[in-house]
């Protein structure tokens, strides 16, 4: 009661607010910084996170070289327009890499060679081209079919298949890309297969990867810029 | 003074209480946040790259344009250069097609459910974008990143990297193409087998629905070829 009737200085006062507002502010702050934390690891463990920020970071490296790559270019084209020179072959630079990336023109370069003894699983083939992709290989071969992330990868009585033909026991995995990222994917891909059977990888200055992917129709699709 | 000394320290009182029973009490949540904040930052700095290099490549192109109008063989190049990008997914494209939609069921709470068969992992992606390029897909994404021949599924725990982009559950695969044989593709029991019984075990979501038309994003990740070189 003698509460309710005693008058309190302003600054007092606003002190008595300024407390509790920033109080509440940090309360708040932290417990939305976990709940933040939490969605956001989405009941994932140390490992995954560390699996994550390792994919992240290739990814970086990546975009990173991409876009050094693409500042070249500029600089170059930007040349070429200047120059009087017929800019054909500026333009069929860039349609060859283009092509090597859609897996539509045979390649070579340095690269390794995988070879399994023993009969593969269809997700085995899909996971193993994707583990060599994950290591920057620019082009992969599994038996004579050139294996790009667009291949259909299946089984057909008991036996992988990819874009529709049957590849069988031995298999011979030519992958061309960084040699020393290749290296260190094909050592844990062959590393997982090795309990069942035999497995080698052989590293090679040159590789040639004479496959093409199949032709793919175009019907549906519109493109735009 | 003594009112303010006093709400002070009941505020920060029930402050800690509250935090104390928000967070545990161990380095654990300190190491979590670490890392969170690493994934964020990295995060972050991609998005930042990736916009860099939309900018650059928008520049290649109008240089290309350019360069394209100086003759009639380059012309020709040029038009064969960004025919080559449609097909390379390098440009938006839409059409008709199918959207699949997977999102996580019902954790059962089971000791014996180690696999955490409720979620939705990078294998059912990779087996949803497979069956759709089996279908005649031309074109797909996953949660509009788009799946080129440099794709690669990376498993990041329950999460997905594609194109070194991090997706989580739900998803959503985007496919253009023929819809009727896409969904009758998904239709056939023998397709899909494990992620059906899953679906039906877990209530884990798996429904697709034909699309009159779809809009699918461009390819805007790192698209370099440095050591394959294309044989004369």
């Amino acid at each position: 009661m003698q509460l309710n009737n005693r008058r309190f200085p302003p600054l007092q006062v606003a002190s008595l607010l300024l407390i509790v507002v920033v109080l509440g502010f940090l309360f708040a702050v932290q417990v939305r910084s976990q709940a933040t934390a939490d969605k956001y690891l989405g009941g994932q463990d140390n490992v995954s996170l560390g699996l994550l920020i390792t994919g992240l970071s290739q990814s970086r490296q990546q975009l990173s070289d991409a876009r050094t790559e693409a500042q070249q270019q500029v600089q170059r084209l930007t040349a070429e327009a200047a120059s009087g020179a017929n800019p054909a072959n500026a333009l069929q630079q860039q349609l060859v890499q283009l092509e090597v990336i859609d897996g539509t023109v045979p390649v070579h370069g340095p690269g390794l060679v995988i070879t399994v003894a023993f009969s593969l699983h269809d997700y085995e083939v899909q996971d193993m081209s994707n583990a060599l992709r994950q290591s920057g290989a620019e082009a992969i071969e599994i038996n004579g079919h050139r294996v790009t992330a667009r291949s259909v990868v299946g089984e057909k009585s008991g036996r992988a298949t990819l874009d529709g033909q049957q590849v069988q026991a031995p298999y011979r995995v030519t992958a061309i890309g960084d040699p020393v990222r290749l290296a260190a994917g094909a050592e844990s891909i062959a590393a997982s297969l090795k309990t069942r059977g035999d497995v080698a990888v052989l590293q090679q200055s040159d590789v040639k990867v004479a496959a093409t992917v199949p032709d793919r129709p175009v019907i549906y699709s519109s493109f735009g810029s | 003074m003594t009112i303010v000394l006093v709400t002070f320290l009941m505020a920060a009182a029930v402050t800690a209480q509250l935090k104390a029973s928000a967070i545990p009490t161990s380095n654990k949540v300190a190491r979590n946040q670490a890392l969170v904040s690493s994934a964020q930052a990295l995060e972050q700095d991609n998005q930042a790259l990736r916009g860099d290099l939309a900018a650059l490549n928008r520049a290649v192109r109008e240089l290309n344009s350019k360069l394209g109008d100086r003759s009639g063989q380059a012309k020709a190049v040029e038009n064969a250069l960004r025919d080559q990008k449609n097909r390379s997914g390098l440009t938006a494209v839409s059409g008709p097609g199918i959207a699949v939609q997977l999102a996580n069921g019902n954790d059962p709470h089971a000791a014996a459910e180690t696999k955490r068969d409720w979620e939705v992992k990078y294998v059912d992606i990779q087996d949803v974008v497979n069956l759709l390029w089996s279908a005649g897909a031309e074109a797909v994404s996953v949660n509009h990143q788009r799946v080129v021949p440099t794709s690669s599924f990376y498993v990041a725990g329950s999460d997905l990297l594609l194109n070194g982009v991090h997706l989580t559950a739900p998803y959503e695969v985007d496919g253009i193409g023929d819809g009727s044989r896409f969904n009758s593709t998904l239709s056939d029991g023998a397709n899909l087998p494990d992620l059906k019984s899953r679906s039906e075990l877990y209530q884990l979501k798996l429904t697709w629905q034909t699309q009159r038309t779809l809009q699918l994003p461009a390819y805007d990740g790192a698209a370099v070829v440095r050591y394959a070189v294309a044989a004369q």
